[in-house]
């Protein structure tokens, strides 16, 4: 099986002589194609880090990144730009929305920059609303939606180009626990459609929605797991959580 | 007190802070202010070097001059009411009476119109023009001598041959007089031109011994005959003139300039490049005004978490708001300090291109009215730009403040419904126009302000080459002068315009780095960033573009007497130029943000 994000001997380092931070030290990981891989633990431990290397977002000082079976990390900042547009999609703790734009005007941007018409950005644009729930409020500006509502526009932003990997940082780190319920869900409900998800998070309901955990501290992966029958079902902790 | 004392250091340690944006905010408001000065000190700046030359020439109090009645010569009788008026007992002094004509003048390629007047080489009580290269005329080796500013209008010195009316006659010497106002203003004292083509000309003054006046004088341009008198008391030759002369020529009756008059033609000369001054002035204060508050608007987002420390450490919203207003007036006062020096020392420049006087000129004095005007305009604009962002970011929350959360962008439903469904860097480019509606309006300010100026600037230019008349005639020095102020004065409006939009340019991407960041992620490319801070630059500017051409144009026709319209070629390359100008200033900053890697911009929001 070959993975649709792959790094090899990965490595990030910020500073120099004693105040040398190895923020990702020579990590490798495969993510195979409808896998959910949740990366988690403390603070600065280089998660998010890993993340934006994945993406394309920052360069690595040494290692391989592989996505969709093209090596990104020494290409142009232009040929990565594309690559993002059409196989990743970034979820982010803050949103990230653009503020000017309205929820539609922000799920349809990543099809618009892709090149599709705006006929066919808008309407898969307001059929994502649709699926995450909030087509009544496509033509709200970011400002007059809740945080759930925030980050459900961001999820359905970053599929509308349809990704091979969906990447999350901490999506659920400033939701309130019934708007985390609502994300969850819509991430068991991706998982169960076979998107490829990399999560990072501390949530452990959140980790509850993966077929794998991946431990990290210091910049180094201490354990790599595969969620199995005996961890407690997404569907157990979502319910307990809907209890709540 | 110590109130004051915590504010100066809080003050003194803030601009050491920020040194280059204190230099520019210095450099802006120093210019600003150099031209104020000049345009307000330019005025009476000819007084010391015409009074030196006055002095030097044994310059007269008042100029008679006796013209004809049309088609007739002038008589004995009229003659008689000359020299009567020459004996009056008000008269200390008297020249002999000096026959002048007209006649038409060449000198290596260049044709010109010469007043003639014929001397004696014995000097005369009153006006000895001083001789400032060759000699004197001589009636018995013949030649002439020509004044200096017209001599270099013509393009001769001494040694070199004109040829008047056809005679031709060596130059034997150049020379400086009070008597008359030198080339090319003599002429507002009286003239007979009446051959054809000769009504637009500007004709200079040339000696002659006297037997050449006779024989260049025709029915057409008869003997006029100029007489200098002295005064027992120079300060009453404008009533002198009044009481005893007449309306002006050509009546038939005695026509009398007081000096304070030729004086003040020469002041003239320099009325033109006051009034380009002036206007240029106003418009660098305008765009020192919006540089500043761009400058100040931008600022303001990076302090609102110093100004959250200051308050949760005790200050008030009115100390805060003094502290942010107190650097600003410090860099405000110091531009001030220097554009007065600079505008002093280089005002007398301006004039010493005068050929017609002798002597520099003297050191410009700054009246404490000017001192006044100056200090307080330069105050006005820093406190205008900076008084309400420094009051809004006073009564922000404090813990707003803390949290370093800067201020809402703006937004507008009309834009966002007119920008939906355009590609992703004109869609981006709009909501940023949107999002900042105070740095749009001083985008499109400062490139109107650049362009009006610009626009005044070719159309002075246009009227002035109409106004030279022929071509191959002798060149204008007050021309030449005013091109020169007006370049001058255009490109200082340029350069402050570039300065302002490398400001706007900055800020608007600073402020758009989370945005396009997020953009990036979305799979936007550098390319397509920069490009949508482009439009959110280029969109104001080409309002700005117009409103400066409408604007410029109808300044000018309603300033000058004749309008003259410059080519279209050279007001569309004004247009295009202004563009280019923005879209590469524009780009650098715009290119430098694209490039920002993204992980840290989005780690740092």
């Amino acid at each position: 099986m070959s993975g649709v994000v792959r790094v090899v001997g990965l490595a990030k380092h910020y500073g120099n002589g004693n105040a040398l931070v190895r923020a990702v030290d020579d990590v490798d990981l495969e993510v195979a194609t409808g896998e959910a891989v949740v990366i988690t633990g403390p603070s600065g431990c280089g998660k998010s880090t890993l993340l934006h290397l994945m993406g394309g977002l920052d360069r690595p000082d040494a290692g391989e990144v592989w996505i969709a079976g093209r090596r990104i990390d020494h290409t142009s900042e232009r040929t990565r730009a594309r690559l993002r547009r059409d196989n990743v999609g970034f979820v982010f703790q803050e949103f990230h929305l653009m503020e000017e734009l309205t929820a539609v005007e922000n799920v349809e941007l990543p099809a618009l920059l892709a090149g599709r018409s705006s006929r066919q950005a808008r309407r898969r644009a307001t059929a994502l609303l649709e699926q995450v729930g909030l087509e009544r409020q496509a033509g709200h500006l970011p400002s007059a939606l809740s945080g759930g509502q925030k980050q459900r526009v961001a999820i359905a932003r970053a599929l509308v180009n349809e990704p091979a990997v969906l990447l999350a940082d901490e999506p659920t780190g400033s939701l309130d626990s019934a708007a985390t319920i609502e994300v969850l869900r819509l991430f068991e409900r991706l998982r169960a459609n076979g998107q490829t998800l990399v999560v990072v998070t501390h949530d452990q309901r959140t980790a509850a929605t993966a077929d794998r955990m991946v431990g990290m501290r210091d910049g180094a992966f201490v354990e790599d797991v595969a969620l199995g029958p005996e961890t407690a079902s997404a569907a157990q902790i979502l319910t307990a959580g809907s209890r709540e | 007190m110590t109130s004051i004392v915590l504010l100066y250091r809080l003050a003194r340690r803030d601009l050491r802070r920020r040194p280059a944006e204190a230099l520019l905010l210095l450099a802006a408001l120093a210019v600003a202010s150099t031209t104020l000065t000049i345009g307000l000190v330019l005025h009476g700046q000819t007084a010391v070097p015409y009074a030196e030359t006055r002095q030097r020439t044994s310059g007269p109090d008042v100029v008679a001059a006796l013209f004809p009645p049309p088609g007739r010569s002038v008589t004995g009788a009229d003659r008689d009411r000359l020299a009567a008026l020459a004996g009056r007992r008000e008269v200390a002094a008297r020249s002999p009476a000096f026959p002048t004509t007209w006649a038409s003048i060449e000198a290596a390629g260049v044709n010109g119109v010469a007043e003639v007047q014929g001397r004696d080489a014995n000097p005369s009580p009153v006006d000895r023009p001083a001789v400032v290269s060759g000699h004197w005329v001589d009636g018995d080796h013949g030649g002439v001598v020509v004044e200096r500013a017209f001599a270099r209008a013509l393009g001769v010195d001494v040694g070199d041959h004109v040829t008047l009316d056809g005679q031709r006659l060596r130059v034997v010497g150049v020379a400086v007089s009070a008597a008359l106002p030198p080339y090319p203003q003599l002429c507002t004292i009286g003239c007979i031109l009446d051959r054809p083509g000769w009504p637009s000309a500007q004709p200079g003054l040339v000696w002659a011994p006297r037997h050449e006046v006779g024989s260049l004088s025709s029915g057409r341009e008869p003997v006029v005959w100029f007489q200098y008198l002295r005064l027992h008391d120079p300060s009453t030759a404008p009533a002198f003139a009044a009481r005893y002369g007449a309306d002006g020529p050509p009546t038939g009756r005695t026509d009398l300039e007081p000096w304070q008059a030729i004086a003040a033609r020469q002041a003239e000369q320099l009325s033109s490049e006051r009034t380009v001054v002036v206007f240029g002035s106003t418009l660098l204060v305008v765009l020192a005004l919006a540089t500043l508050a761009v400058l100040v608007g931008g600022r303001m987002a990076d302090e609102v978490s110093r100004v959250g420390t200051l308050k949760a450490a005790g200050a008030t919203p009115a100390f805060v708001a003094r502290l942010l207003l107190a650097s600003y007036l410090a860099v405000g006062l110091v531009a001030a300090a220097v554009g007065l020096v600079a505008g002093r020392v280089l005002a007398p420049r301006l004039v010493a291109r005068s050929a017609g006087l002798l002597g520099a000129s003297g050191p410009t004095s700054v009246s404490v009215g000017d001192v006044l005007i100056v200090v307080g305009t330069i105050l006005a604009v820093v406190v205008v730009a900076s008084v309400i962002p420094a009051w809004r970011a006073a009564r922000t929350s404090t813990v707003h403040a803390l949290a370093g959360a800067g201020r809402t962008p703006h937004r507008s439903r009309l834009i966002v419904r007119a920008s939906a469904g355009l590609p992703p860097p004109a869609l981006f480019g709009l909501r940023f126009v949107a999002r900042r509606p105070r740095r749009t309006l001083l985008t499109a300010m400062s490139i109107a302000v650049a362009v009006c100026g610009s626009v005044v600037a070719l159309y002075a230019q246009a009227s002035l080459r109409a106004e030279r008349g022929p071509a191959g005639g002798p060149a204008d020095p007050q021309v030449a002068q005013l091109h020169t102020v007006l370049l001058a004065v255009t490109l200082l409006l340029v350069v402050m315009t570039a300065v302002n939009l490398v400001f706007v340019a900055t800020a608007s991407a600073v402020d758009a780095r989370r945005l396009l960041a997020v953009a990036r992620t979305l799979g936007a490319t550098p390319a397509e960033s920069a490009a949508s801070l482009g439009v959110a630059q280029v969109l104001p500017a080409i309002v700005g573009l117009v409103l400066g051409f409408v604007a410029g144009s109808a300044i000018f026709r309603a300033l000058a007497a004749h309008t003259v319209t410059p080519p279209l070629a050279q007001l569309a390359g004004l247009a295009l130029l202004a563009v280019c100008l923005v879209v590469a200033l524009t780009a650098v900053p715009a290119r430098i943000e694209a490039l920002r890697p993204i992980a840290e911009t989005l780690r740092e929001a």
